[in-house]
């Protein structure tokens, strides 16, 4: 009896832990979003971002300097936004792929979209298209980096049709990268080897309103699949014949996964270019916080992402006149705070 | 009686090295090169030294690092533009691929551009290992009247670089005593937009930036030591609209057409006033690169665009003149109409 | 030798003439049995001799390469993998690297072919789920996280999800080979508990003591497959004789335990 009452006592703890993370990040997020509205290079001040705000709802003219609501609605908004749903998409993109490979260590990554992409773009810079151009050659590439190692991870029918996807994807990966360094070394030193450089260190200063109109409803509706299938997508973390004898096509499963997790990273790289760390760390953070159930992993996981990508885009975009690259920043904040968060875990296991 | 062996010897010495016909040289990174007699060919490490061995000495120019382009070819005599593509000398992390310098055979290597030590060593390796004379000059913008004068020297072709030298200074000091007297207040903030986002920039300081600090005017990024590429720097929207410059400068084309259409770019003065310029590019670009002694023609465009009170050079005639000295061709009257003619390259 | 059993409304898995293996091997031939519900089967063999491939093949997993298996009353080609499911469950063997799910979610996966494609299990599911825990005396560790358990303790919440899919056949595959002494007695005595509840139980095992000890009823069977690919089905104690199990295992009749006494 007591052990049952041990037990339940366990399951109410952990439940406990679980709403609070939800509470906790639930509020974060707004303030974060908050916070960033509030702060950027051109000065606003909470006074006049409320008069902008409620001029744009309910018409009239805002109390606020020349120029401050372009700032607001067509550079700041469109910006925050899209941080927010790239840091989700590749939270959500990695939750998946982590799922899906059985392992902790693998990022959105893993299936080479972002050398794919990265490669689109390149030749995109290099024979001096428009920037839609580039985007598209971006989301393109990306795409077709993915269906090449899919196609030759399901020729290749192996014991273990998860190896063989990662090597497939290392392999080509490694392929992809050597063409990106061969279009470095022909581009002109001057003029585009630089475009080329910053566009691979990521970046969410380009964004504009339009790129988002594109990007937005593709990462949203790439992000559905994921959402309807969060339940079952927990059956991939079993061993193929596991889940197949539970009566789950698993082949089927993976192919929605991979091509969902896919398309959400490929627009994402296709409007801010290469930004690492998110993908990998934040799932595995949530997961340390709230356990490997996706259903319950998937939404914490993209609500942490998005929090966490304003939040570092606000700082690299406000500190300084220059930008500071949110993949410098990824790294350099989220390490101390992961730190922490597997002192923690470990510290409550024991 | 010692005296006069000493002068005798001293007189043998010198006359024997004459003989042996070499001279010394310091370069503009202290090093000492032995220069050969007689220099028949070149081989220009970079743009900015091919094209100041165009203006002095063409015929002894070996080729081109990077191949001319049909459209930069109709600027300079054919047998110019056919020289072979050569390569690049220095690659990235300082690599030298000696083996086409040793193909080449040129009796000396010119380099114009950074001479610090990093440079000045990778010169004195390939001398090493090819026994060819490396040569550096600085090739700051300022400079341009010495980095002529030197070369010059070093190639014997001091009385070939005249007309040459005499232009460049009567330029610079033409523009230098004129831009002096404009009182600060009505120096021009300009900002250079890079790449086709146009929001890479060149901080102050930067070599990209050396036009707009030599005529005086202000560039609006001016967070010097500030790390970026080189120097270049990303900047946001946000920045550049709290800037809010009156004037900018690119020489991306794609940046150019989309800068009028792009929501973001229509609070800007410069947009809102159509004072957005293009440079030209051929063949050589007007500004910031290749950055050599093409900028000439920059200087002078620019300083049109900025000064618009001060300046009015009429530059049908300047490019005539420019183009003739510099590529060994004077362009036809149609080509410079063109030229001219190009979206955003004149005040409208 | 092989002791066709009739077949009827009381069949839970049957096989006939069932060929097992790989497009360019076939490693066992003209396997021909009938379990009922409620009957024990042990399957022995040597290594590579074709056991796990068989599980494969009646789980719908391998296709037969000869013959069929027929489920209840229906055909095993004809049946959708969700039908199986509810019907055949399987416990493998290792239970390696999870995630950190707790073990209740572990058990609730197996309710996978009861639910839609977009549903997630409900009150109903995690009710049946926990049964299953209770059923095994684990309902207290319904919340731990599943990889803290012990190796006895996560082999028998596997058990605990087979039964949360409500199948009436359970496919142990050596149910009991990595865990000691008490873990192994732990898992043969819940076995004997729900064989005794009605449950059908196939399972491989080295150990013949385990066959005498689940397959001891007059209508269980032991099956045992050579290297060779000879198929043997018949009662325990006729199957598993010292020579028999001498030349199946390739070891001298004399160190043979005395296993029947």
């Amino acid at each position: 009896m007591a052990e049952l009452e041990n037990a339940g006592q366990h399951r109410y703890r952990r439940h406990v832990r679980i709403s609070t993370t939800y509470i906790v990040m639930l509020s974060l997020a707004v303030g974060v979003l908050v916070l960033a509205l509030s702060i950027g290079r051109f000065p606003i001040s909470p006074a006049e971002l409320m008069s902008l705000v409620s001029a744009k709802l309910f018409g009239g003219s805002a109390n606020a300097p020349e120029n401050a609501d372009i700032v607001l609605f067509n550079i700041r908004g469109p910006r925050i936004v899209a941080a927010f749903i790239v840091g989700g998409a590749l939270a959500a993109a990695g939750a998946a792929y982590q799922n899906l490979f059985r392992n902790p260590l693998v990022s959105p990554d893993i299936l080479g979209v972002s050398s794919g992409a990265a490669l689109g773009a390149v030749l995109g810079i290099f024979l001096g298209l428009p920037i839609i151009a580039i985007q598209g050659m971006a989301f393109v590439g990306g795409l077709t980096a993915v269906a090449t190692i899919y196609l030759i991870g399901d020729r290749i029918r192996g014991h273990d049709p998860v190896l063989t996807l990662v090597l497939a994807g290392i392999v080509v990966g490694s392929l992809l990268g050597s063409g990106i360094a061969l279009t470095k070394y022909l581009a002109d030193p001057y003029n585009q080897l630089p475009a080329i450089t910053y566009w691979l260190l990521g970046s969410f200063a380009s964004i504009s309103k339009s790129d988002l109109a594109v990007a937005m409803p593709i990462m949203l509706a790439s992000l559905l699949p994921l959402v309807l299938l969060r339940w079952r997508i927990n059956l991939l973390a079993l061993p193929d014949d596991d889940a197949r004898a539970l009566g789950l096509n698993v082949g089927r499963l993976r192919l929605v996964v991979i091509v969902a997790a896919t398309l959400m990273t490929a627009a994402a790289v296709s409007i801010c270019g290469i930004i690492g760390w998110v993908g990998l760390v934040v799932p595995h953070a949530v997961r340390l916080l709230v356990g490997a159930e996706f259903s319950r992993l998937l939404p914490l996981a993209v609500l942490v992402g998005g929090t966490f990508m304003v939040a570092v885009d606000t700082i690299g975009r406000s500190v300084a006149q220059i930008e500071i690259p949110p993949g410098v920043l990824t790294a350099a904040i989220g390490t101390p705070v992961f730190i922490w968060l597997m002192a923690a875990t470990f510290r409550r296991q024991t | 009686m010692v005296r006069c062996i000493y002068t005798l010897f001293a007189f043998f010495v010198v006359s024997t090295s004459s003989l042996a016909q070499t001279t010394l040289f310091i370069d503009d990174a202290g090093r000492s090169v032995m220069l050969p007699g007689k220099i028949d060919r070149i081989y220009a490490a970079g743009p900015p030294a091919s094209v100041l061995i165009m203006a002095i000495a063409p015929e002894k120019l070996l080729g081109w690092t990077r191949g001319i382009r049909p459209n930069e070819a109709a600027f300079m005599p054919s047998k110019l533009a056919q020289l072979p593509e050569l390569g690049r000398l220095t690659g990235r992390g300082n690599t030298a691929n000696v083996e086409i310098v040793l193909k080449a055979k040129p009796d000396i290597i010119i380099d114009i551009g950074s001479v610090n030590a990093n440079f000045a060593s990778l010169a004195d390796r390939v001398t090493q290992e090819t026994k060819i004379p490396y040569v550096l000059l600085d090739g700051r913008l300022d400079t341009l009247p010495q980095q002529i004068e030197k070369l010059a020297r070093v190639l014997g072709e001091s009385k070939r670089a005249r007309p040459l030298l005499d232009y460049v200074n009567a330029s610079f000091t033409e523009l230098k005593s004129r831009i002096a007297v404009i009182p600060g207040a009505n120096r021009p903030e300009v900002f250079y937009a890079r790449g086709p986002s146009g929001l890479t920039t060149g901080l102050t300081g930067s070599i990209n930036v050396e036009m707009l600090e030599f005529l005086g005017a202000r560039n609006v990024a001016s967070a010097p030591g500030a790390p970026g590429v080189g120097n270049l720097a990303q900047v946001g929207f946000e920045q550049v609209v709290l800037w809010n410059p009156p004037t900018i400068i690119t020489n991306d084309p794609v940046f150019y057409r989309e800068v009028w259409t792009r929501a973001e770019w229509q609070p800007i003065r410069a947009v809102r006033n159509k004072r957005v310029f293009l440079s030209p590019n051929l063949p050589f670009g007007w500004f910031d690169f290749p950055p050599g002694a093409n900028r000439l023609i920059g200087l002078k465009w620019l300083a049109n665009i900025l000064y618009p009170d001060t300046f009015k050079y009429d530059l049908g005639k300047e490019v005539a003149i420019v183009y003739g000295l510099l590529y060994q061709q004077a362009p036809t009257p149609e080509q410079i109409a063109k030229l001219l003619a190009e979206p955003g390259v004149m005040p409208k | 030798m092989t002791q066709a059993r009739p077949l009827g409304p009381l069949t839970a898995l049957s096989a006939q003439a069932l060929a097992i293996g790989y497009p360019r091997r076939i490693l066992a031939a003209d396997i021909t049995f009938a379990v009922h519900h409620g009957d024990a089967l042990a399957v022995l063999g040597p290594n590579g001799s074709g056991k796990t491939t068989l599980f494969r093949t009646l789980l719908g997993l391998l296709p037969s390469r000869a013959g069929c298996v027929t489920l209840g009353s229906q055909s095993l080609s004809n049946m959708l993998p969700p039908d199986i499911a509810r019907q055949i469950a399987y416990v493998p063997q290792s239970t390696a690297g999870f995630f950190n799910f707790s073990v209740l979610e572990v058990v609730e996966m197996a309710r996978a072919p009861h639910l839609a494609w977009f549903a997630s299990p409900g009150p109903h599911d995690r009710d049946v789920a926990m049964r299953a825990l209770t059923t095994l005396n684990l309902a207290a560790f319904a919340g731990r996280d599943f990889a803290e358990l012990s190796g006895g303790e996560r082999q028998l919440v596997m058990i605990a999800r087979a039964l949360a899919s409500e199948a009436k056949i359970l496919l142990l595959d050596e149910p009991a080979s990595n865990l000691d002494f008490g873990n192994r007695l732990m898992v043969f005595d819940a076995l004997l508990r729900l064989k005794h509840d009605g449950m059908t139980i196939i399972f491989t095992t080295h150990d013949p003591s385990h066959a005498f000890h689940l397959c001891n009823g007059a209508n269980d069977r032991t099956m045992t497959i050579s290297r060779a690919g000879e198929v043997t089905i018949g009662s325990t104690a006729t199957v598993l004789t010292k020579p028999a199990l001498a030349a199946l295992y390739g070891v001298d009749e004399r160190a043979v335990p005395d296993y029947a006494g």
